[in-house]
């Protein structure tokens, strides 16, 4: 066998366990005189890699789980499987794009409703996202002063690594947290939420905020200057805030 | 980023010395971490899912360290791809050497198997043909993370469903082969091996005689799910009787090396891989007092 016949088998293993009814190639075959048939021994493997990122979107993604029912969910989360299937050893950062699968279920009549669910999904991906991303370094208050005292237009300031943000044309951080407290039942009156999503002191956080203080943070996440966030909104009165709520990780001084 | 590069930056900041494992452990899930921290409950070391743990901060670091600084680690994986034919994935193993390194882990166990191919993660331990021109891949592979790593790789032996007409030796006779090669260490799956003797009629007394012991570092212990005619490597029940036996056999043989419950799926309390542990390990200890009678 050469490197590249080693290379084959591993190639029609991974086709078979992708393709049910594709017939295994490479010269697979059961070990045991008395073993089931290679079809069923695939079918171990295929329920095991299936099931090891469905069981990780459930983990992900528990209050969509509970609003469309574990059948209902199962499905979509082998539709996702089929179209972005797993390309990172860690589970834990599978599923970033579930909304998408969400976004062309919604359009199909059982789901009348349930427009809400790709925001929902979004939410959830980044809850998940603001569990797993670095801390933040301890910010250089001195520093922050001193660039204060120069030129507003060159202090950029960034976002603490864990802090996101989701602007909503529904009310999903409401029907999240509702659901979080075994509220289900409730009827949702539409409306839009800017929501902040972040990390502090090791707790994950989740809050809806007003139009200023969400433009101001959007301003900071695009990159614009001290100066021209003072100039659209209330930035520096509104800084201590920001950062006592660990919403900004740092500044740069641009040269 | 080159293998150099990846090493250098590695090996920059190792704090303690790793502590070795004696006894018989448990492999830690996510959902005992703050119980254990909190009881402190007297288990010699624990095995962490490596992949579970790479989290660059947040609380999931916290109790990892938290872990760490109270009790021995060792860190087992389950996405180096060993044994597959995509490229290394450096930087999948340089976040599991920082964790080693920030653990102390006394040392880190992947699988003889391959997890990815063309890009797509399986999630799952796919077996490989056992021959030479595989064996001088996977020895190559193995030599190279063992590099990144800093320390020797523990290779487990895995359950097999499928197997290939082109494999030219046993399973145990290629770990046997790869630890003269590269120096990794062994780590014997006592449940892997029962499930691919009911499955695939591996004959236990070969396969033990084949294996180079004095490489065996770990023994894992779980509990297999039984369909009837076969048997599935599920880590959701406790160690079965027949596992259990075989146990005895091996720890004869290996009655130094330390011990690890594995349960994944369905995880119980705590306490419920505690009397596994305990089951375990006065079976080891009642080894090792045969084991200094027979001296």
């Amino acid at each position: 066998m050469t490197m590249s016949r080693l290379r084959e088998c591993q190639i029609a293993l991974a086709a078979a366990i992708q393709a049910p009814r594709r017939p295994p190639e490479g010269g697979l075959h059961g070990l045991g005189i008395d073993a089931p048939d290679v079809s069923r021994r695939l079918a171990i493997h295929r329920r095991n890699t299936c099931g090891a990122c469905i069981a990780a979107l459930r983990q992900t993604y528990p209050v969509v789980l509970a609003v469309v029912g574990p059948r209902c969910f199962d499905a979509l989360a082998s539709q996702y499987l089929a179209a972005y299937p797993s390309t990172d050893p860690d589970l834990n950062r599978y599923g970033d794009r579930f909304h998408r699968v969400l976004a062309l279920a919604i359009a199909r009549p059982q789901f009348t409703g349930l427009g809400y669910l790709p925001q929902l999904a979004r939410l959830e991906w980044l809850w998940q996202l603001a569990y797993y991303l670095p801390d933040d370094g301890p910010f250089d208050h001195a520093g922050f002063a001193q660039a204060l005292r120069g030129v507003p237009e060159k202090v950029v300031l960034t976002l603490g690594a864990s802090v996101h943000l989701l602007d909503s044309q529904t009310p999903v951080h409401t029907i999240w947290a509702a659901h979080r407290h075994g509220d289900t039942h409730r009827t949702f009156p539409p409306g839009r939420e800017r929501i902040v999503v972040w990390r502090q002191h090791n707790r994950r956080l989740a809050a809806v905020v007003c139009p200023r203080r969400y433009g101001l943070l959007d301003g900071v996440q695009r990159g614009l200057s001290l100066g021209a966030l003072a100039a659209t909104a209330d930035a520096l009165d509104r800084l201590p805030e920001l950062l006592r709520c660990g919403w900004i990780g740092g500044y740069q001084v641009l040269s | 980023m080159s293998l150099a590069t990846t090493r250098a930056a590695v090996s920059r900041a190792r704090p303690g010395l790793p502590r070795a494992p004696t006894g018989t452990g448990i492999g830690l899930r996510s959902c005992h971490i703050a119980q254990v921290l909190a009881e402190v409950p007297p288990v010699p070391f624990f095995e962490l899912l490596a992949d579970n743990h790479v989290a660059p901060g947040g609380l999931v670091r916290a109790q990892v360290l938290a872990v760490a600084a109270r009790w021995p680690v060792t860190l087992h994986c389950v996405g180096m791809n060993v044994a597959g034919t995509d490229p290394l994935d450096l930087a999948y193993l340089t976040r599991m050497a920082a964790l080693a390194d920030v653990t102390g882990a006394a040392w880190v166990s992947d699988h003889l198997c391959f997890t990815a191919c063309h890009g797509r993660q399986f999630h799952d331990l796919l077996p490989i043909p056992y021959t030479a021109e595989a064996l001088i891949h996977v020895a190559a592979r193995v030599q190279a993370i063992q590099e990144v790593l800093g320390r020797p790789l523990v290779i487990e032996n895995v359950s097999a469903y499928i197997g290939f007409d082109a494999s030219q030796m046993s399973e145990a006779q290629f770990l046997a082969e790869l630890v003269d090669r590269t120096g990794c260490r062994l780590l014997l799956d006592v449940n892997n091996l029962y499930v691919n003797h009911v499955n695939n009629g591996e004959l236990l007394a070969p396969y033990l005689g084949a294996l180079p012991l004095d490489a065996v570092v770990q023994l894992h212990l779980a509990g297999y799910e039984d369909r009837g005619d076969h048997l599935i490597d599920a880590h959701n029940n406790p160690v079965s009787k027949p596992v259990w036996q075989l146990y005895r056999e091996v720890v004869a043989l290996l009655p130094q090396v330390p011990t690890l419950i594995e349960w994944d799926n369905d995880v119980p309390a705590f306490e419920v891989l505690q009397d596994q542990a305990r089951k375990a390990e006065d079976i080891r200890r009642q080894a090792q007092r045969q084991h200094r009678v027979t001296r």
